[in-house]
């Protein structure tokens, strides 16, 4: 039995795939965090919508002032999100039962155990530290915002209106005041204690512990423990996160996961698709060859044969006319 | 296709049809099914039950609560089995009749629509169906008689001043008072769940549990935190009261301190027999008139004012009128007899917001939390978040408006001037 260049080719390309499937599988491996990493607890029937921890964060970023001070607090009337010159804000949310009164919840960057911005900035500008923060770097930033794509909480911002340095702008976790065994500004000012720093497997017991010992102050729940992977903020309330704005249809897969699988075909591809193409052109080339020599032998036979033809009937000519 | 088209016509008239003769039905069951009921001539199955009735947002059922009894008992002069037609066992009507028809019991729709209307048709009292279904009818038939509820109690003659005393563990049996604790209860069925009126620990919750409980034992039945029925779980719901929820709303739910059991469990002098007697009633409210809430603490080493001052950089320190504070809270449970009996001692107010010193000794928040916040035990903040977790925590939880928690300058003394 012979085979078929087309059968070879068709072994080569299913050998491939299936190289590249099992290279995915291997990419699948759930990271929780690096040990002893920190984190920050929300509560938020605690906070009280001070704004104490926006004017923190405004001074230890050194971000611009903003044009209502912090302590205007009629600003809390109006839905806002994280901007270039503000890395978190506190919004406030009615609570369905009239008699109960509203809830405050703080937004920033999560800082996700494995962050998608990460996964999808392709010069490593972001990077989770072994601290918890999800720092970025913006020197090698190309300024593509594949990360505020990714983002599904929807947080990094980026300097518009900056002509020559453009930044993407998000909160920090005060990762250099944590090096330093400080506590990041909006825990240390946070005067009602609705944020809480530490080790991010202590507070997930904290929580618990919390919500076991008042079940009827919260819901059963612990924001970003499980969400997107785990992140390193973590949230408790008494209303649904949904009411709060905060997305609850994340699911619990880590953003990078989502993609692993393509992204770690990449090398793969990289490096055996030059081989295969090359053989493929090799055999092309190899066919042609062969035809090439076929042709010419065939046509260099039938000269042959017609030369021969000729001189016989040139020879029966002489002979017939000997005859 | 054109020919399909006269069959679909049809088969629309069709449904139309069907659908009137549909809602026809519904409308003649519903008011003769009610019809039925009133004059009490015949019982069928319903098509409608209740809770068919009730989506509707028409029908709220009446309570029989305990005002509503003691009319009753008055009216039919104290013969009980005018309604309780089941000689010797005086229990609620939901204990036999169900919500359906059985085979020798009807529903409790039907018994009680025959029993009442029936009576009320020969004496007097409410006909119609509004009268007893519609909310704002009901408070009309309520209005007035809310003054028997404190003078007659008891709707079973048979407890009337009885105490019971269980004595079934090491533990000393509790003297309670049962006539006391009918009072602030609308309902008895709160507590006699099955509409059994005996006691509880006798005959279904007994120290191992019976089948007959549902193996809930009599300690869990009576410490339950969750349940509405057991005796904590009822003090607990009290302490959600307003003047109550500015210490206790702190505390964790049902965790009560060590010497608390004895509140209940009290010494009992041997003079008192074990059994259900005059005089342990009188004991036991003997035992609670003694020590009162203490207003003498009042006039002890009670500081009028507390300058809060150990921590301050922005804003200056603060005035905390302490004496006012604990003025404000003893008045507060001045009337509550369930709140006196357990706050007996000095301790008992002081501990609400000195909650973790130790016995004797009242410790101020800066004994236990440091400036910075505890990193090994999380539930430990710092000074600063103590401060403002106890003032706004309690004043949130009492409903008390005035300082907000976001006016800094309604307590704090400015220090200097805000940098932004």
């Amino acid at each position: 039995m012979s085979i078929s260049r087309r059968k070879f080719i068709s072994w080569i390309s299913a050998g491939c795939t299936s190289l590249i499937c099992t290279t995915a599988h291997g990419a699948k491996k759930q990271f929780k965090g690096y040990p002893d990493s920190f984190g920050i607890l929300h509560d938020t029937t605690i906070c009280i919508g001070c704004r104490r921890c926006e004017d923190a964060c405004n001074s230890v970023n050194n971000l611009p002032a903003p044009e209502k001070p912090f302590t205007d607090l009629s600003i809390l009337d109006k839905k806002r999100r994280t901007t270039t010159k503000a890395y978190t804000v506190v919004n406030k949310y009615e609570n369905k039962d009239k008699n109960k009164a509203s809830v405050f919840r703080k937004s920033q960057c999560n800082h996700c155990l494995e962050p998608a911005c990460a996964s999808a900035c392709f010069v490593k500008a972001f990077k989770k530290t072994k601290e918890g923060p999800v720092t970025y770097d913006p020197k090698v930033c190309v300024g593509c915002r594949y990360c505020m794509i990714a983002c599904p909480f929807e947080i990094p911002t980026y300097e518009y209106d900056e002509p020559l340095t453009p930044r993407v702008m998000k909160c920090t976790m005060c990762h250099d005041l944590i090096k330093k065994d400080k506590l990041p500004a909006c825990v240390e000012i946070c005067p009602t204690g609705s944020l809480k720093f530490g080790k991010r497997d202590a507070l997930i017991k904290y929580a618990r512990e919390r919500i076991s010992k008042f079940p009827d102050r919260y819901i059963d729940h612990i924001y970003g423990e499980h969400e997107m992977g785990g992140t390193s903020w973590l949230y408790i309330s008494n209303l649904s996160f949904n009411e709060m704005g905060m997305r609850e249809d994340l699911g619990i897969t880590p953003a990078p996961e989502l993609t692993a699988g393509a992204l770690g075909a990449v090398p793969v591809v990289v490096s055996l698709w030059p081989v295969l193409l090359t053989g493929i052109y090799a055999i092309n080339r190899r066919k042609e060859k062969l035809a090439e020599r076929e042709k010419a032998e065939a046509v260099s036979s039938a000269v042959e044969a017609a030369k021969a033809g000729r001189e016989k009937v040139s020879l029966d000519k002489v002979r017939g006319s000997d005859g | 296709m054109k020919q399909r088209r006269p069959q679909y016509h049809k088969s629309l008239v069709c449904i139309a049809c069907m659908a009137f003769i549909f809602t026809f039905t519904i409308r003649v069951t519903l008011t003769k099914g009610e019809q039925d009921d009133i004059s009490g001539n015949e019982i069928k199955p319903d098509l409608f039950t209740m809770d068919t009735l009730k989506s509707f947002g028409a029908f709220e059922t009446k309570k029989f609560d305990k005002s509503l009894h003691d009319l009753h008992t008055d009216i039919t002069g104290k013969e009980c089995n005018t309604c309780h037609h089941v000689k010797g066992k005086e229990v609620s009507c939901r204990k036999c009749h169900k919500e359906t028809d059985r085979k020798k019991l009807i529903s409790m729709k039907n018994a009680s629509h025959l029993s009442c209307i029936g009576c009320h048709r020969e004496m007097s009292g409410p006909v119609n169906c509004s009268e007893c279904h519609k909310a704002n009818e009901q408070q009309k038939i309520v209005s007035g008689d809310d003054s028997s509820a404190s003078t007659n109690p008891e709707p079973d003659i048979k407890h009337k001043g009885e105490n019971r005393i269980s004595s079934i563990t090491d533990m000393n049996p509790v003297l309670f008072d049962h006539e006391t604790h009918g009072q602030y209860q609308e309902n008895c069925n709160l507590c006699h769940h099955t509409g059994e009126s005996g006691s509880c620990t006798q005959t279904c919750h007994t120290v191992d549990g019976s089948k007959q409980g549902n193996v809930i034992t009599a300690e869990q039945a009576m410490h339950g935190p969750d349940s509405k029925r057991s005796c904590i779980g009822c003090h607990e719901i009290n302490k959600k009261n307003k003047e109550c929820s500015g210490c206790h709303g702190f505390m964790e739910n049902g965790k009560n301190f060590n010497e608390i059991c004895l509140k209940c469990h009290m010494d009992i002098p041997e003079s008192v027999d074990n059994k259900a007697t005059k005089r342990g009633a009188d004991t036991a409210r003997n035992h609670k008139t003694q020590k009162p809430a203490s207003e003498e603490i009042l006039d002890k080493d009670i500081a009028d004012v507390v300058i809060i001052d150990k921590l301050s950089a922005q804003y200056g320190a603060v005035e905390l009128p302490h004496r006012q504070i604990i003025e404000a809270l003893i008045s507060g449970i001045k009337n509550n007899r369930l709140a006196r009996h357990f706050h007996d001692g000095k301790e008992t107010i002081c501990l609400g917001c000195h909650h973790n010193s130790p016995s004797g000794k009242i410790l101020g928040c800066a004994g236990c939390h440091s400036k910075t916040a505890d990193d090994q035990d999380l539930s430990r903040p710092g000074l600063m978040v103590a401060y403002h977790q106890q003032c706004m925590g309690c004043h949130d939880r009492m409903g008390i408006e005035s300082p907000e928690s976001t006016g800094c300058v309604d307590c704090h003394k400015i220090k200097k001037a805000k940098t932004k």
